[in-house]
């Protein structure tokens, strides 16, 4: 008796739960709403490989371990072979069918699901919207929960950074970093900080067009500038697409991420007197030109897509600037706000000169800005 | 090595009195605690530790048991792995891992009893979400497979302790998760 009921007991354990690869495409996930950032069932556009996954725009990865002690040849290379010592494998989403709607199992599964439809919300932004091709933006990576290995010749050392996301200039990749219990909503759930992070995408693209050295500089004030400039243009860029501005505190209540809600209350030349009246460097000077282009598409005679487009062409033409005079001391943001003024239609030019003189009101952007601005 | 040092190992695993060996003069039936570390197979590739509790039972089968040191036996057990890490701030996720487990194990002893086992087993899976002041809960069965080693001490006739190692494979999200722990074992 004791051995049948054994053998149905194994009999029965085996054929309990049985997966199935989902055919829906609808998942519920953390994603934009009407009151920022909701729980909600969305439809996924381009994830072909839901357990895996992957799609035509991206594919997430994880377990990646890249080098500590990359040198910037490294990274310029843009070889993985040398920027990595473990590329990342695949990812298993842990997820369950319920009533025809994908759920995440657990909380990585969710964060995937919840970041693989971001980027397709704002890959189509930017290929519907303002005409990139998906050939110029590539089908990249998202490293998700990266660590960094250093080693010496008696140490080895694994560290799994938390609390940020990045892009990574050179590979054209994103790392999004293992979230802390201080995040209120993690960092890479929120669309705003992807959409922030692929403004450097953006950038990268028009800017240094995919060549990481194009950033380098003899001069070190040259440097802070065009680090400010890459971070104002990506938060402009993140709002162009969540219209939101208060959606980077819903992660980290922090004074870093408070001061870079916009419109910032200081100009730059009382930034510049100041350095206490903002806490996150060069990401300050960023918020005034943020400021001025948030400014400048809330004008009567503008739209965000105006003013978006004129910055994108201005920031193709910045090349030529930074080309000229990235070694300079003096190299500033007039660079930049006359290119964007220069393609601005003739008859609004006088409102963005007005928006950005006020803002940008320091000794040498003010003469700067005198080329487009007489 | 010197004739005294061979004398003393072979005394030391043929001889109940200068070791504490199991020390079974008949097949008894063991209920067993352990305490397991254990290792789950992330969505991401990589593993997370979490810790876990075991109640097993284990019978021998005397009709499968050749000897007192080698035996052949059965056993069922029930694990808890509860999700206790607080994962961040508003967006909380906790996957709650319970086990039914049923296997086949092969002992012998000598000092300690060295036992592999294997055998399938359900996973209820509990899912309890709390994003954004929604708070929902999911469970989910599935099968698995477990393959372990053990090895048990016993201090006397009754009570002994035991470390354990297991891989565990769930079928359902085709993954490995992995095991250890220390355990006390009363024999009855």
């Amino acid at each position: 008796m004791r051995r049948l009921i054994f053998v149905l007991i194994l009999f029965s354990l085996w054929f309990c739960g049985d997966k199935k690869t989902p055919s829906t495409t609808r998942a519920k996930i953390l994603t934009l709403g009407e009151s920022g950032i909701e729980y909600k069932v969305a439809e996924f556009r381009h994830l072909t490989d839901v357990v895996h996954m992957d799609g035509t725009i991206a594919t997430i990865l994880g377990g990646s371990v890249i080098d500590y002690n990359l040198s910037l040849a490294d990274v310029i290379s843009g070889d993985p072979n040398r920027i990595f010592k473990r590329k990342g494998s695949t990812v298993h989403l842990d997820y369950t069918v319920i009533d025809g709607v994908i759920t995440a199992q657990n909380q990585d599964s969710l964060a995937m699901l919840s970041v693989y439809h971001a980027f397709e919300g704002i890959v189509e932004f930017w290929t519907e919207q303002y005409h990139f091709t998906h050939k110029e933006i590539g089908k990249f990576k998202i490293h998700f929960d990266p660590s960094f290995a250093a080693s010496s010749d008696d140490m080895k050392l694994t560290i799994t950074p938390r609390m940020n996301a990045s892009y990574f200039t050179g590979l054209g990749d994103f790392l999004l970093n293992k979230t802390s219990p201080n995040e209120r909503i993690p960092i890479k759930m929120n669309p705003a900080v992807l959409a922030h992070e692929f403004g450097h995408k953006i950038v990268d693209i028009l800017f240094v067009q995919k060549d990481p050295d194009f950033y380098s500089t003899k001069s070190w004030q040259a440097q802070y500038k065009i680090q400010g400039i890459n971070e104002g243009l990506a938060d402009f860029f993140s709002w162009l697409y969540v219209q939101k501005t208060n959606l980077y505190t819903l992660s980290l209540d922090i004074n870093s991420m408070r001061d870079r809600k916009i419109p910032v209350p200081w100009t730059m030349s009382q930034l510049r007197m100041d350095a206490s009246l903002c806490t996150g460097r060069f990401y300050c000077e960023g918020s005034v030109l943020n400021s001025a282009l948030y400014s400048l598409s809330k004008e009567s005679a503008f739209t965000p897509q105006i003013v978006a487009n004129a910055t994108l062409r201005g920031l193709r033409k910045l090349r030529l600037d930074w080309q000229k005079y990235r070694d300079n001391d003096d190299f500033d943001y007039f660079y930049l706000l006359n290119r964007i003024v220069q393609e601005l239609p003739a008859e609004s030019q006088k409102t963005a000169c007005s928006i950005f003189k006020k803002l940008f009101d320091d000794e040498v952007n003010q003469s700067g800005l005198k080329q487009a601005c007489p | 090595m010197s004739l005294n040092r061979i004398i003393l190992l072979f005394l030391f695993f043929n001889s109940s009195l200068i070791s504490a060996m199991v020390m079974e003069d008949e097949p008894k039936s063991s209920l067993r605690l352990y305490v397991n570390s254990v290792k789950i197979k992330e969505a991401t590739d990589v593993r997370s530790q979490r810790y876990g509790g075991m109640l097993m039972f284990k019978t021998p089968l005397p009709f499968a048991s050749r000897s007192t040191k080698k035996r052949v036996g059965m056993g069922l057990d029930l694990e808890a792995e509860p999700d206790l890490t607080k994962k961040s701030g508003e967006v909380n996720i906790l996957q709650d891992f319970y086990t039914l487990d049923a296997f086949l194990e092969c002992n012998y002893v000598l000092l300690f009893r060295f036992s592999v086992l294997a055998g399938p087993g359900a996973l209820l899976s509990v899912t309890r979400a709390n994003v954004v002041n929604t708070k929902e809960t999911h469970t989910e069965f599935s099968s698995i497979a477990n393959a372990g080693f053990s090895i048990d001490y016993a201090i006397d006739r009754r009570w002994e302790i035991g470390w354990q190692i297991r891989a565990r494979y769930r079928f359902h999200n085709e993954k490995v998760d992995w095991l250890h722990g220390f355990g006390l074992i009363f024999n009855f």
